[in-house]
């Protein structure tokens, strides 16, 4: 039903009662929104609200200690950033904190062993995540179909010399340009600029060594922002994506894009 | 109606959500070759290169970059999906190794395509690049994978018992056991959802203290000059303990 690091939560309890929080579909955000902020980057203007997943547990040990050895696995399992996944979403992830479960006896049953514990997980960004990435080719030729979830996705890119001064521009289902990330850099055949949009780090490499000061990626960089895949960039109906593509002042850039779509 | 609050679970305090792991070292090849514990990756190949995108497509990946290739692989039900790897054909990664010998779980993950074929081939290695010294390694011995524990003098051996076909996604955990006296390994593991047993265990040695200086994680290939196999890592993880498959994927 529910799994929590891929494994079952029901594998050590009698019952999973309840489950309530996972399913919901959009989440309130409160005004002013910007419709593209990145994820997991939450700036002044825009407060999400986190997703929070309830889970009910009919636990029912074997023993007075066993209850105790079970609240010991609780903890010990559940602590730090967990990727909750159910058969509601396959190939999907939520990544939650698990706060403070409570424990409550069944009424007047102070000799008995079963107890109800209730676990709440909270997940700060409440988009659920594909598990697997999707990788793309990206080029001069060819504007490449990048397909979104129902939030932003914030994409993953390298670009592969030999080129000048390339740029990343993302056009939308109309075709019309949304975002051009413009570089002023030489590239030889063996150099490499990647982007990790969700960081916002540049690197470059040459021959495979990682270009510092004057030479990195961050001097290279020139204007615009760094790409983001956003579903408001494609059609209503979801069925035409965005499209990304390189282009350059001379010479013919290649390159991948690689993301993780959110819904 | 009684009602108890649990202690609150123990997170390393740093006044935000951040991720962390009770794997003492983790790599998720989707996501980044960088362990998520912090160990940063070494990775190299001299030259441009390709692989194949989500669609099918070939795209070129650059000189020295990790080649992350899609592959179509069967599920637990048996359906054909696509998942994400780091193809490992000629290419050379590492970690630094930052453990000793001790009881533990070696965990590896991926999909194989020649490594198991491929005997003497290595999969996941832990030991000094001269392949000299105490060595923890998993590798193809043409028909499936072994987990070897040399210290030097002796040898622990265990064959995973389960073959490990062409273009297979496979899981296996090779345990170490340390007594303080002795060391010994075993190995169990998942091909294409299919779950082996637990391999016995292999014969007991004299144990070894120490990996050595320049000690590193290696990803397909034994040592620093090995034979390399050709593989797609998914995920490698080492934790201090005695997990099984499922135990050691929650812990991740």
């Amino acid at each position: 039903m529910i799994r929590v690091n891929r494994r079952s939560i029901e594998r050590r309890v009698y019952a999973l009662s309840t489950l309530d929080g996972h399913l919901t579909p959009v989440f309130a955000q409160r005004a002013p929104v910007g419709l593209a902020n990145r994820p997991g980057v939450f700036g002044t203007s825009v407060t999400v609200t986190p997703r929070v997943i309830t889970v009910g547990l009919d636990v029912r040990p074997e023993s007075f200690v066993g209850r105790q050895a079970f609240f010991d696995a609780l903890r010990r399992e559940y602590a730090g950033l967990l990727e909750l996944e159910s058969d509601d979403l396959p190939g999907r992830v939520c990544y939650a904190l698990m706060e403070t479960p409570t424990v409550e006896l069944y009424p007047g049953s102070f000799l008995q062993r079963a107890c109800w514990v209730e676990l709440r997980f909270v997940a700060q960004d409440p988009a659920r995540w594909d598990i697997e990435p999707l990788l793309f080719g990206l080029s001069t030729t060819a504007r490449t179909p990048c397909p979104v979830g129902t939030e932003t996705s914030d994409p993953t890119i390298t670009i592969v010399g030999a080129c000048t001064n390339p740029a990343i521009v993302v056009r939308n289902a109309r075709g019309a340009e949304v975002s051009r990330t413009q570089f002023t850099v030489t590239m030889a055949a063996n150099d490499a600029l990647q982007l990790v949009c969700a960081t916002e780090q540049i690197t470059r490499t040459v021959a495979g060594v990682v270009q510092t000061g004057g030479a990195s990626g961050l001097a290279a960089y020139t204007s615009g922002p760094l790409p983001l895949l956003a579903p408001e960039d494609g059609s209503v109906d979801g069925a035409v994506p965005p499209t990304v593509e390189l282009v350059a002042a001379s010479g013919t850039p290649t390159g991948t894009i690689e993301y993780r779509r959110r819904w | 109606m009684s009602a108890v609050a649990l202690s609150p679970r123990a997170v390393r305090s740093s006044g935000v959500p951040r991720l962390h792991s009770a794997s003492r070292w983790r790599v998720m090849a989707a996501r980044g070759l960088d362990a998520v514990t912090g160990q940063p990756a070494s990775f190299a190949r001299a030259s441009v290169s390709s692989a194949l995108d989500s669609r099918g497509a070939t795209v070129s990946v650059g000189y020295g970059l990790p080649r992350r290739e899609a592959r179509e692989c069967p599920n637990a039900a048996g359906e054909m999906v696509p998942v994400l790897g780091v193809r490992y054909t000629g290419d050379d990664c590492t970690w630094p190794l930052e453990w000793m010998p001790e009881s533990g779980t070696l965990y590896v993950s991926g999909i194989n395509l020649g490594t198991a074929q491929t005997a003497g081939a290595g999969l996941l290695y832990v030991g000094r690049d001269d392949n000299t010294g105490a060595r923890l390694l998993v590798h193809g011995d043409g028909t499936t994978f072994r987990a070897l524990w040399h210290t030097g003098t002796d040898d622990s051996e265990a064959i995973l018992p389960l073959a490990v076909p062409n273009a297979a996604r496979f899981a296996l955990v090779a345990q170490l056991e340390d007594d303080g006296t002795s060391q010994r390994v075993r190995v169990r593991g998942m091909v294409n959802g299919q779950f082996s047993d637990w391999s016995p265990w292999g014969d007991a040695v004299a144990r070894a203290a120490a990996f050595g200086a320049g000690a590193k994680l290696r990803v397909n290939r034994v040592g620093s000059a090995g034979t390399q196999g050709d593989f797609w890592l998914r995920e490698a993880a080492w934790d201090a303990g005695h997990y099984d498959l499922h135990e050691m994927e929650a812990r991740l």
